[in-house]
């Protein structure tokens, strides 16, 4: 009697295991049996599986008992996020609720950036509502992609950084070129403590007349240019501000060329929203607006009979 | 001061509401050489009186660069002067490699005061004149060994320092509007008067500067001595030799201003000076 022992994985705490004694037929068609056993490294006692869903059936064929614990706690430790005891101490981490492409430039008063709202959760898109722009002190602007709640432990602690600059209240204060160097410290420090804060961050501002735009990357990779982008933007939108930017853009011609790099990102980014902000930052002071939608066009002609080449397919 | 029971300790407060050991501390300062500061709108000069023990050794250094745009002059313990500059530069480092930015100066002297305020320490006995650059402008302060910081626009410190100090209450209120030699100058004419007579030479003197686009150094002696001869201040029991240098503005200005002052020209016929 074969023995078809499934066990499904849809993500950290989701396993399943179900036991099914009879062999050979559909699997959707048996009443799974499901088991629980307890997982231990050594592989003499047993596994445990955490009852989610079924969904997803992963089949491991025929196997005597050892032999299945064993390829099934390779495939745990496989999987990223779990530790086992006896594995050596790391911290990585995966990123839960992520925010996709930030793109700036320099224009002829200060700085422009436009972000978009999402926030995804794996390819859903779950928050529309994510404000990834924040204005920092009184002459800079972050915006921040990739893991959200990262991006929300560096804003509480850049308000203490600037709560603490502010109380010194002698005349000086920290600007854009001194908040991207200490961003770029902690950025690189956590990641050489393999604990990195999942973020590609955009920082720029004006101070005495000096315009500032830099990035960093999540690993401390940072630089200073005119136009910047993360994620995405970097693939899309940079090509275009290489071509089309240039010094002493207007605002209004400066937000026209943010938007034609957002449009591009909306249609060709699965994880962009049609819902963004753009903000600016000059001398006097940090603007960001109303969330707003960008104009799409779908009517082409390839989209209005897609299946005229092949019918009964969507 | 006379001794009394409620010296012995950093941590005793006498009847009068007085910390002795703090006063004297301040006394010690009071027994080291001159040191004297003074700021213009855009320069910071720092000068000190630099005397050898002997012929044989060197001088004695007072002057310490803290960063490009910092610089500090003590008197005092000099030892305890040097524990404080090194702690300076290490701050001024630390945030330039966080920040990629000068400390301001105002932040500095007041971890510098807040330094002096440990109860397990003795305090230190050296006071500090602290020049400085930052995004408001120059900046001279001084930093005594009670914790307290002042600003100044100009300011000696050390043995015979009334003497300077008075010198520069005359003309303490040109300085903003100076240019750095005129800065310079004075502050050559202020350590002179702290000498009593003494012919002012660049070997027992040292001088420094800071300013916009200028970071802060030492000047070396061969400029200061050129400085010294062009001015025609160094004293009266010789001349300057020869003839002086290009003066440039400093030239006649010198000779107006200490003649009116001191009455001691560059020409023969040396009237004894008045201190």
């Amino acid at each position: 009697m074969t023995r078809d022992i499934d066990c499904a994985w849809a993500g950290p705490w989701t396993w399943v295991g179900c036991l099914n004694k009879s062999s050979g037929k559909s699997r959707q068609a048996q009443a799974p049996t499901i088991v629980m056993f307890l997982v231990q490294q050594d592989t003499d006692t047993g596994l445990l599986f955490l009852f989610r869903n079924l969904t997803e059936f992963l089949s491991l064929g025929e196997h005597s008992s050892l032999n299945f614990i064993t390829q099934l706690m390779e495939s745990i430790q496989a999987k990223q996020g779990l530790v086992g005891p006896n594995d050596p101490i790391q911290r990585t981490q995966l990123p839960y609720v992520t925010g996709t492409s930030v793109v700036a430039l320099k224009y002829k008063d200060g700085i422009l950036m436009a972000a978009d709202m999402g926030g995804s959760y794996g390819s859903t898109i779950r928050y529309k509502s994510v404000e990834r722009i924040k204005p920092i002190g009184k002459h800079s602007l972050l915006g921040a992609s990739g893991e959200i709640s990262d991006f929300q432990e560096l804003l509480r602690n850049l308000d203490e950084l600037i709560l603490y600059d502010n109380m010194w209240d002698d005349g000086n204060s920290l600007g854009p070129k001194e908040l991207h160097s200490y961003l770029t410290r902690v950025m690189y420090n956590r990641r050489n403590k393999f604990d990195p804060l999942w973020n590609s961050l955009v920082l720029g501002g004006v101070k005495n007349g000096q315009k500032y735009l830099g990035m960093v990357s999540m690993i401390g990779v940072n630089f200073e240019d005119s136009h910047v982008a993360t994620g995405f933007g970097n693939h899309l939108a940079r090509p275009i501000l290489r071509d089309e930017w240039h010094e002493n853009l207007s605002y209004e011609d400066g937000v026209k060329l943010l938007e034609k790099c957002m449009r591009v990102l909306l249609y060709r980014d699965r994880s962009a929203v049609n819902k963004l902000q753009i903000a600016k930052i000059t001398e006097e002071g940090t603007t960001i607006s109303q969330p707003y939608a960008l104009k799409t066009f779908w009517g082409f002609t390839a989209f209005q009979n897609p299946t005229a080449g092949a019918e009964g397919s969507w | 001061m006379f001794r009394n029971q409620y010296d012995t300790d950093v941590t005793t407060w006498s009847p009068a509401g007085r910390l002795f050991q703090v006063e004297y501390a301040m006394e010690a300062v009071k027994q080291g050489s001159a040191a004297i500061g003074l700021r213009s709108k855009t320069h910071v000069v720092l000068g000190c009186v630099n005397k050898a023990n002997s012929e044989l050794s060197s001088h004695q250094k007072k002057i310490f660069k803290v960063d490009d745009h910092i610089g500090v002059a003590i008197a005092g313990l000099t030892a305890d002067g040097r524990v404080l500059s090194r702690y300076m530069r290490s701050e001024c480092i630390n945030y330039s490699y966080t920040y990629e930015s000068p400390l301001p100066v105002g932040r500095l002297v007041v971890q510098l005061a807040d330094k002096a305020q440990r109860s397990w320490k003795r305090p230190y006995g050296v006071g500090l004149l602290v020049a400085g650059l930052d995004e408001k402008g120059a900046h001279l302060y001084y930093n005594c060994p009670s914790g307290n910081y002042f600003e100044y626009q100009a300011f000696a410190i050390g043995s015979r320092s009334q003497a300077a100090k008075t010198y520069l209450e005359r003309r303490f209120e040109n300085f903003s509007e100076s240019t750095r030699e005129d800065l310079i100058k004075d502050a050559l004419m202020a350590i002179r008067e702290t000498l009593q007579g003494e012919t002012l030479k660049s070997s027992i003197c040292t001088v420094a500067v800071v300013g916009a686009g200028e970071p802060f150094h030492i000047l070396d002696q061969e400029t200061v001595q050129k400085l010294i001869d062009s001015f025609e201040i160094a004293g009266t029991e010789e001349g300057p030799a020869a003839a002086p240098d290009s003066a440039a503005e400093g030239g006649s200005a010198a000779e107006g201003g200490a003649a009116s002052e001191q009455g001691a020209p560059a020409d023969e016929g040396v009237a004894p000076m008045d201190i």
